[in-house]
Order: C-alpha cells, then sequence, then structure tokens
C-alpha cells in the first residue's frame, strides 16, 4: 500500500507520522524527567592534582583551566546560597593556578573568599604566596597575606615582613605604606616607625597624606612626651 | 617543481570540495561563538576565555583537518587508481608525495586564516581593538599543524586510512608529552627506562615547542631566537618525516 506513493510523499509522511510524533514525545518525556534530582555529589572528588592534570591537557591548559574557573563560580554561587561550606575549594584553585599560572582572577578570589568567607586562612595564603610567585611584580598579594595575618590572627609580628613587602612594590597605594609604619608601632619599633613616617612625608606629593602622617607623628611624639612625663 | 605545484593545487581543489573540512571549519566557529555564552558564565577577565577558546578551537579542529585530509589524499588516489595516469606521466613518485604534502599545508593556510580572522573579529567586537598578540600564536598553530600533515602523509605512504589517522592522533598526543616523558624516564632511576623515554624525547615531535597560546592571551614577549628555534626545528623535522615518507613510498605496491 505504501509503494504507491511517490518518495517525496513518503518522506513528508515519514516526516509527520514518524519524525515529529518521536520529537513531541521525547520533548514532553524531559518534563517528568527533570523532577528526578540529580544525584548530588562533588565533581570535584575525581579531579586529580594539576601536576597530573597537565600533561593530560595536551596543551590546551588555559582552555582546561577556563572551563573549570566557570565551574569554581558556580560551586562557590551553589555552596553560597545553601550550606555556605566550601571543602573543595582550595583544591579546584590549585588545579586552576598549577594549569594557569597567569590566570590572576583566581588568586585574588582565593586570596578573598578563603579568608573571608570559607574561614580557610591557611589555605588563602597558600594561594596568595602562589600568586606572588607568578607575580611578583604585584602588591596585592602580599598585601592580602600580611592582612590576613593581621586582621584574622591578631598578629601584627607575622603581617609585619608581608605588608612591608607590599609597601615596597610599584604602584602601591600609601594607604599600605602608612600601614608599615602603624605595623613597626604595635610591634613596639617605634623609632623605626617614626623613621618609616618621615620618610613617607619626605617622598609624597599627596597633601593629604602628609596631613595625616603629621598627626601621626604628633601622636606618637605627644605619647612619648606623655609617657617619659609619667615616669 | 612544476609537477608539485600542479599537484599541491589539485590537491588543495580536491580538499575544498570535501565536506568534512566544512564542517569541521562551521564546528571550530560555532565553538567560537560559544565562549560568548561560557563568557557570561565566568567573573573576571571574561576576554580570557574567548582567546582561550578561540584559539584553542583553530588548533584542535585543525589537527583534525590536518589528519582526516593528510591520511586520505594518498589512499584515495590509489583506491581510485588515479595515480597510475599520474605516474605514467614524467612524475617522480616523491613530487607526487612532497606535492600532496603542499595542497595539505595550502588547504590547513586557508581554514586556519578564514578562522583567525573569525577569532580576530570576534575579540574585535568584544574588545574594541585589534589583538596584536594573537597571530604570533595562530602562525605557530599552523607550523604545528604542517608537523602533524607531515606525520599523516608519513602513515599513510605505507598504512590504511584508518591505522594512519590512529598514529597520527597518537604521535599527536605523545608529542605534547614528550617533556614529561623525559622527566618520568630521569626520575625513575632505571638507566634503560631513561635511554628509552631519551630517545622518544628526540625522535617524536616535541609539538609543545610550537605552543604559545598563553603568551598571545596574556601578552607576555616571546624571545625572537626562540621562535627561529622553534621554526628551524620544525623545518628539520617536516624534511626529515618526508624524506621517511618518500623512501617508503617508493617502495610500495599499488596492486
Amino acid at each position: 500500500m505504501f509503494d504507491k506513493f511517490s518518495p517525496k510523499t513518503k518522506k513528508v509522511v515519514l516526516i509527520i507520522g514518524v519524525v515529529l510524533p518521536l520529537f513531541f514525545t521525547q520533548a514532553y518525556l524531559q518534563q517528568p524527567l527533570n523532577a528526578y534530582k540529580v544525584n548530588q555529589r562533588e565533581d570535584f572528588l575525581y579531579l586529580p592534582s594539576g601536576d597530573y592534570l597537565k600533561p593530560l591537557a595536551l596543551g590546551y591548559n588555559q582552555v582546561v583551566a577556563d572551563l573549570l574557573w566557570i565551574k569554581t563560580v558556580h560551586y562557590f554561587g551553589s555552596h553560597f546560597t545553601t550550606d555556605k561550606e566550601y571543602p573543595w575549594l582550595h583544591h579546584i584553585l590549585s588545579i586552576i593556578i598549577d594549569l594557569d599560572p597567569q590566570f590572576d582572577f583566581p588568586y585574588y578570589f582565593g586570596g578573598i573568599v578563603l579568608s573571608m568567607e570559607a574561614d580557610q586562612k591557611d589555605r588563602a595564603n597558600d594561594i596568595l604566596a602562589r600568586g606572588m610567585e607568578a607575580y611578583p611584580e604585584k602588591w596585592e598579594y602580599p598585601f592580602y597575606i600580611g592582612f590576613n595575618h593581621y586582621y584574622h590572627d591578631g598578629n601584627p609580628a607575622a603581617a609585619l615582613p608581608f605588608i612591608e613587602k607590599a609597601a615596597a612594590l610599584p604602584k602601591v597605594p600609601e594607604f599600605v605604606k602608612s600601614l608599615v609604619g602603624t605595623l613597626y608601632l604595635e610591634t613596639g619599633k617605634k623609632e623605626t616607625a617614626l623613621q618609616f613616617f618621615r620618610k613617607i612625608y619626605e617622598n609624597t606629593s599627596d597633601d593629604l597624606v602628609r596631613e595625616k602622617i603629621s598627626m601621626k607623628v604628633e601622636k606618637i611624639l605627644s605619647e612619648e612626651v606623655n609617657h617619659d612625663i609619667r615616669d | 617543481m612544476r609537477a608539485i605545484r600542479a599537484i599541491a593545487v589539485n590537491t588543495f581543489r580536491e580538499a575544498v570540495r570535501n565536506k568534512i573540512l566544512y564542517s569541521l571549519v562551521f564546528f571550530a566557529l560555532v565553538m567560537m561563538l560559544f565562549s560568548l555564552v561560557l563568557d557570561q558564565a565566568t567573573v573576571g577577565q571574561r576576554n580570557k576565555i574567548i582567546k582561550d577558546l578561540g584559539l584553542g578551537s583553530i588548533n584542535i579542529f585543525g589537527v583534525i583537518i590536518a589528519i582526516v585530509v593528510g591520511i586520505n589524499l594518498v589512499y584515495k588516489e590509489i583506491e581510485k587508481r588515479t595515480i597510475y595516469p599520474i605516474l605514467a606521466k614524467p612524475v617522480r613518485r616523491s613530487q607526487f608525495l612532497i606535492g600532496k604534502y603542499f595542497g595539505i599545508l595550502l588547504t590547513l593556510a586557508v581554514e586556519t586564516l578564514f578562522m583567525s580572522a573569525f577569532l580576530f573579529l570576534l575579540v574585535f567586537f568584544y574588545e574594541g581593538v585589534f589583538d596584536t598578540h594573537l597571530p604570533l600564536a595562530l602562525f605557530m598553530i599552523f607550523i604545528e599543524l604542517a608537523v602533524v600533515s607531515a606525520v599523516a602523509i608519513f602513515f599513510s605512504s605505507f598504512s590504511t586510512p584508518f591505522l594512519s589517522g590512529m598514529f597520527t592522533f597518537a604521535i599527536y598526543v605523545i608529542g605534547h608529552l614528550t617533556t614529561y616523558l623525559q622527566e618520568f624516564g630521569a626520575n625513575s632511576g632505571s638507566a634503560i627506562l631513561k635511554a628509552l623515554t631519551t630517545f622518544f624525547y628526540y625522535m617524536l615531535p616535541n609539538l609543545e615547542r610550537f605552543n604559545l597560546k598563553a603568551e598571545a592571551v596574556y601578552q607576555i614577549p616571546v624571545e625572537s631566537a626562540k621562535i627561529y628555534l622553534s621554526l628551524l626545528y620544525a623545518f628539520l623535522y617536516i624534511v626529515m618525516v618526508l624524506t621517511l615518507s618518500v623512501l617508503s613510498f617508493e617502495r610500495r605496491d599499488f596492486k
């Protein structure tokens, strides 16, 4: 019976009678399937370290790092809106850095998010230390390590070498230099602090910075005088 | 020389009639456009993703084209018996093979240029400026494709297309791992393994020499000496592989 139709008619009948119903049925099936939740598991569990993944990337390291980075952003977003637990964040950031050490955004992200949001200060410092290796001219990475020691640990002595290092790098803002002086003071190095503040005063042309430094120096000196009077 | 040129031009014409080539280029362009979607799913350094994926697509699809075209051309001539009238003319087998190789190179050059132009436009529309760091990386991708094509021609000079494809793809994969292989051998503590990995390190092409994608994306300056040495390395390797291909092809029985 089907033979008496022309090939063109057969094609149309096949498309309308077979292909279209199949298309609509499979599309309809998507709806009930959506009701079943995807088995929740951490894909990152199966990711080897960057050392092993690098050879497997076959020279497409940057592309693999980009894809992992997108996955990281989604991992962070999904946990940020739910349990606020990030056990795999450091692992995946380490892999991205291994694959693409010049990709600088993961250093910032890891340095800030791991310490401020995930409460993993040591891991944040590890990521930042690797940022210092990759970008030795950027003041931000030693500054953030120093900030983590100072703010999270309340340890100005541990923070001082990093903030000092940051202050010596190009394009560093004045407040970082000023912070070095403050840390000298907090670690009991009053003379060094005074010398440091005077040095900034001489080297800066910013009136606001000069005014603030003058106030700080005056405060240190007046505290010194008060201390002498009390003695 | 005229014979080589005639075969090369003919090979190019034959290759551009191949529909597989167009579909591969189409997929490469789709991948590049897909980077615009990925770009929306990320934070920070968005233009990096477009360049990474663009360069990666041109590279991987270029390799697939090089293998597909490279392994089939010689085989088709033998299978369709069109090689007989060619070799009956004053054309040596070596000229035939070298002509085929230049034909593949011409095909790859055209498709790389086409895909590169697309990437340039994509980056231009995104950043508003022409990225002057991309051409060097793209040129080195082409050099890598030239090496892979030579390897494909070599295998197709004595083997079937399927096996040639498998062998060439294996060489492409190992070509990106030779440095790791050598390190592995050096750290293994075994003298035999060390000798073996060192042998393979020098025998197989080191395709990582032509990988300047990161340098292009991060605008890291590349020493001109490194580029010249890499080009010289590629030239010597290609000549060596083509010589072996000619030697093998000279002995081949077409019956």
